[in-house]
């Protein structure tokens, strides 16, 4: 039931955001980035805040449908995106968002990392494992997902495409890797209002690195480097 | 204090440490039902290396082998 209310309600938010019928007909992302021909900073700004939401709304109410019906079949399935935007690190943000790829690349790439090597330098064992799931693991995940550009563009362009995305997972891989060598876990104590400081920190990183979140082989990392800088005025 | 102990002083702290102050008994389920998550098994494994020298590159690593208290005196006592 919720799954379908919120569906209705990212379909509005959708139109209101971006069609130019309905409302505040933003320039979609993907758009802007790919022209190059940006409008004034905060319409970037409004453009990149409406595509990170609508974004987050989407794969909510995608990943929960699946665990709805996992549990109406009588499966004790576990959330998959659960407050996300409450989240107080980069580490408990990510594994609020998308748990269930989260705990795949956990399995396959963090464990066997984190219980074979760096044993006796923990940061670096915690450091090194992260970057094994947050970063390798999930660009292997997604160059096999997509193989098909192997197949239209050839081996090489389709590898060298990928470039936009493999950053954003190195930065994903050092923001969670961070994140988790601080430690940082907000007491359950803590007023709301001492949590508002570290819960926009954590929303503003995830939100910026959303412009590098593409996947797809036509952009350069030149492209989203010119939004990032025009976000702030620059370039 | 003996392991089986040990084991479950270390869960209800973890579990503590999360706000979950909910008792479990020794077969009751923590990293699979989603009342501990992987970097609370990285602390288990922590606690593991350091206080019974269990060494995991030795054994395959699955979570379900460190489930509850009962499946971790069961990996103690087979090693």
């Amino acid at each position: 039931m919720w799954c379908f209310v919120l569906r209705i309600a990212t379909a509005f938010f959708f139109k209101a955001a971006f069609q130019p019928s309905w409302g505040l007909a933003l320039p979609a992302l993907d758009g802007l980035i790919q022209t190059g021909r940006f409008p004034a900073w905060y319409m970037c700004w409004a453009s990149l805040l409406a595509d990170f939401i609508y974004t987050a709304l989407s794969l909510t109410i995608w990943g929960n449908t699946i665990v709805a019906c996992c549990r109406m079949a009588g499966f004790r399935a576990l959330r998959n995106t659960y407050r996300p935007f409450q989240a107080p690190s980069i580490a408990e943000f990510w594994n609020r968002y998308y748990y269930y790829f989260k705990e795949l690349l956990v399995d396959f790439f963090f464990y066997p990392v984190y219980t074979r090597y760096f044993k006796r330098h923990r940061r670096v064992r915690m450091f090194a494992a992260t970057l094994a799931a947050a970063t390798f693991g999930n660009m292997l995940y997604h160059f096999f997902r997509d193989i098909d550009f192997v197949f239209k563009l050839g081996p090489w362009k389709a590898i060298a495409g990928f470039r936009v995305y493999a950053l954003y997972t190195l930065v994903l891989g050092c923001g969670i890797g961070i994140s988790q060598m601080w430690g940082r876990r907000t007491a359950m104590s803590e007023s709301r209002f001492s949590r508002i400081l570290p819960v926009t920190r954590v929303v503003g990183f995830f939100c910026l690195l959303h412009i590098f979140d593409y996947t797809g082989r036509d952009h350069s990392i030149t492209q989203h480097v010119n939004f990032l800088l025009r976000l702030f005025n620059l370039g | 204090m003996d392991r089986r102990s040990a084991i479950r002083d270390f869960l209800s702290d973890l579990l503590r440490k999360k706000g979950d102050a909910q008792p479990f008994s020794d077969s009751d389920s923590l990293l699979l039902s989603g009342r501990l998550q992987s970097l609370d098994a990285l602390e288990l494994i922590i606690f593991l290396e350091e206080n019974y020298g269990f060494d995991f590159a030795d054994h395959p690593f699955d979570q379900s082998r460190i489930d509850s208290v009962d499946h971790l005196v069961a990996l103690l006592v087979d090693a």
